[in-house]
């Protein structure tokens, strides 16, 4: 740990934020010889914090943000009043949400960037191409997954855009789920492939290789195999002597000068305190729920709806967390619990098709994604006893011989669905709450459907005894927090440029998942990673000359 | 795994909790009999240990005292409209515990569809499962569940995957 920066000396970058972004950036900064501060408004957990307690880790949400200190509304559009509700969820310590994530590290296709183009305008939609390419970020795609070390197989992917170097790291091993999903998807003349996990097959620079304890999702990993920002980009940050992270600093304000430049910022220390960090530039990394809410919140007499907004448009196009899950019980055992969660896919429902009569697509995973209460409580399909002697005698089978798939849903972007401050709820510490708007646009739900039936397809081709699902109804919360800061080249209708910069404000630089011009089909980590990297290399030249 | 000699020392203590009779904290001998007959007909003892070795009451009786004490309220209410459904559908009947296991499954399947039921559906999972610190005991949950707490395997994993890496199915 470096001696900690002085309050009142401005560091050359605050960032804020410490998850795959703001880590990322932080290690890039502090590596070429910046003074960094990162402001984490969680605490600074490690591995010896991260136990297998499914009701600390799941059901008490010990690493998501808590809505009893930090309430959000929610409401489907501007017409209704929201209501408390949780729908934003995010990784809340040093790490955000790599720490607890499912370690899925999808890079984009090739046609992610240019779907606009590819597909045409949608009305009522802000569907737009992508102000850069996937060419422009493939080399940062590369340096994250050397940097934390990435689990895949190169080519194994048919639809993969041309990839500089291979995986660092050969694929984990196949589980029972892994090889009935490649089964069946292979009958119906898919081309299932080795998911590219963010988890370490091998040793790898001086951490030890994946132990197969089953608790990825929700749980951190307590022998940092998982290639969290924690475990990596974080410790690299550090160990240059130049970054301080500060966790438990809940920062409620970017301040600006008379010049319309950014000073610093206002935030909470853990006594709940309010400190100010002097700084040169500020790049917001606080994921795309948490980054327009501040945004929002550092409004003032020059920037009145709020900093970096001139456009209107900070909040807006909220892209949601679609997703069906299918699920299907087998003749043996899988026992799927053990293990990564997710060691197979297929994307070749990824790609948007006119045939289908709607825009949409998605990628299909294989998965089990249970721990043991949470498979007793909805582990036993909804048509069968759900508790009782009957269910007693069936729980068992269902734990280890079933699996699911999860299909990653396109999420269409639209001004409608947003993020801003609720008018009267207050967090705990007096901020405005966030009030999420979002509804689904018909589209989302015919493709919804149509994955739902192709993971059925996969799912009995695969030889499934049963198979059952909950429908494409459930719209509960999100943990891909996309949109909401949208990056592009016209100042009235995106928030930041490509390199992430803010149009209106020259010291300021926004990068995370709110930098989304479209979803993707989800898992946006290793996008959001591989923008950072760019940004980051886009801070550190134009510092170098002074243009910062 | 670093918390390993912990965990045991914890599963023994709650293991000791249950033999012990140790008396409930939050809950009165009532309700906490009440429950203890209610969650002994969700997670029933058959082959394999039941809600009632698990200690289940004690779990939901520390719960409610700590990390729960928001539903204090709703097990109040619960418990206070179950009984009063059971004067009405087994009259003369004296108590949820007095009745027979038939007689308490069609309590509990006249109220399955309540938010009361799912919680106590949901606590009694927990209890059954839950790590010992919050005074549940999952050894019997596991072997419902052919759970194995290893904690750290090695493919292959399952039958389907074990030619795959390196078995002979």
């Amino acid at each position: 740990m470096p001696a900690p920066y002085r309050a009142t000396d401005p560091v050359d970058f605050l960032v804020v934020g410490s998850g795959a972004a703001g880590g990322s950036v932080a290690k890039e900064l502090s590596q070429a010889g910046f003074d960094v501060v990162v402001l984490e408004q969680g605490p600074y957990l490690t591995e010896k914090d991260f136990t297998h307690d499914e009701l600390k880790f799941v059901f008490q949400n010990y690493l998501i943000n808590d809505i009893r200190k930090q309430p959000q509304t929610y409401r489907t559009t501007a017409a209704e009043t929201a209501s408390r509700d949780l729908r934003m969820v995010y990784g809340r310590q040093v790490g955000g949400g790599t720490v607890h994530f499912n370690s899925n590290y999808w890079r984009f296709l090739e046609l992610d960037f240019r779907e606009r183009s590819l597909w045409g305008g949608i009305p009522g939609t802000g569907f737009s191409d992508w102000p850069i390419t996937y060419s422009d970020l493939e080399p940062y795609y590369t340096k994250a997954e050397y940097d934390i070390g990435v689990s895949g197989l190169a080519g194994a992917n048919p639809f993969e855009g041309p990839r500089s170097q291979p995986y660092p790291l050969p694929p984990m091993p196949v589980k029972s789920s892994g090889v009935l999903f490649e089964r069946g998807a292979r009958k119906l003349g898919l081309r299932p492939f080795p998911a590219p996990v963010a988890i370490l097959s091998r040793d790898y620079r001086g951490r030890t290789a994946c132990k197969h304890c089953g608790y990825c999702p929700r749980f951190g990993c307590e022998f940092a195999s998982k290639s969290s920002a924690l475990a990596t980009v974080i410790r690299m940050a550090e160990r240059t002597k130049r970054c301080e992270v500060r966790a438990d600093s809940y920062v409620s304000r970017i301040e600006t000068d008379s010049q319309g430049r950014v000073t610093g910022a206002a935030y909470f220390d853990a006594r709940r305190k309010e400190r100010f960090q002097k700084a040169k530039a500020v790049v917001v990394c606080a994921n795309g729920a948490e980054t327009p809410r501040l945004l929002l919140m550092s409004h003032s007499n020059r920037f009145p709806h709020g900093l970096a907004n001139s456009s209107g448009l900070v909040g807006k196009y909220l892209m949601y967390d679609l997703g069906t899950l299918v699920s299907g019980l087998f003749e043996h055992p899988l026992n799927d619990h053990k293990s990564i969660d997710v060691t197979r896919v297929v994307f070749d429902y990824y790609a948007a098709d006119r045939r289908r009569g709607f825009y949409g697509g998605g990628g299909i995973d294989c998965r089990f994604g249970s721990n043991p209460i949470t498979h007793a409580i909805l582990g036993v399909p909804p048509d069968l006893p759900q508790w009782g002697s009957e269910w007693k005698g069936l729980v068992g089978e269902y734990f280890t011989h079933t699996m699911s798939s999860l299909a990653h849903a396109t999420s269409l972007p639209m001004e409608s669905n947003r993020i801003d401050l609720d008018p009267v709820l207050k967090d705990a510490w007096g901020l405005p709450a966030m009030r999420v708007t979002y509804r689904r646009h018909p589209d989302d739900i015919a493709n919804m459907k149509f994955l739902l039936a192709r993971q059925r397809e996969i799912l009995e081709a695969a030889g499934a005894r049963k198979v059952w699902d909950l429908g494409p109804d459930d719209l509960s919360y999100s943990v891909h927090l996309m949109g909401t800061c949208r990056m592009g080249a016209d100042p009235a209708a995106s928030v930041v440029d490509k390199y992430h910069r803010a149009h209106d404000v020259p010291n300021l630089f926004v990068v995370d998942g709110s930098s989304f011009v479209t979803s993707g089909r989800q898992q946006p980590t290793a996008t959001i990673q591989a923008l950072a990297y760019r940004a980051a290399a886009h801070m550190i030249e134009s510092a170098k000359r002074g243009e910062v | 795994m670093a918390a390993l000699p912990e965990v045991l020392a914890a599963q023994r203590h709650a293991r000791e909790a249950v033999k012990t009779g140790k008396q409930p904290a939050f809950l009165d001998k009532r309700a906490a009999a009440d429950i203890e007959a209610l969650t002994s007909e969700i997670v029933p003892t058959t082959g394999t240990p039941g809600a009632k070795e698990a200690g289940v009451v004690h779990f939901i009786d520390r719960a409610l005292a700590t990390f729960e004490q928001d539903n204090q309220r709703a097990y109040r209410d619960g418990l206070a409209a179950l009984n009063a459904k059971r004067a009405t559908m087994f009259p003369g009947s004296a108590s949820i515990p007095a009745l027979t296991s038939q007689q308490r499954i069609a309590l509990l399947q006249s109220v399955e569809s309540t938010p009361f039921f799912a919680l106590l559906r949901t606590h009694t999972m927990m209890g059954f499962l839950a790590d010992p610190v919050y005074g549940g005991n999952p050894a019997g949950g596991y072997r419902t569940l052919g759970f194995q707490p290893a904690h750290m395997y090695a493919p292959p994993f399952g039958w389907y995957d074990d030619k795959a890496n390196g078995g002979e199915n």
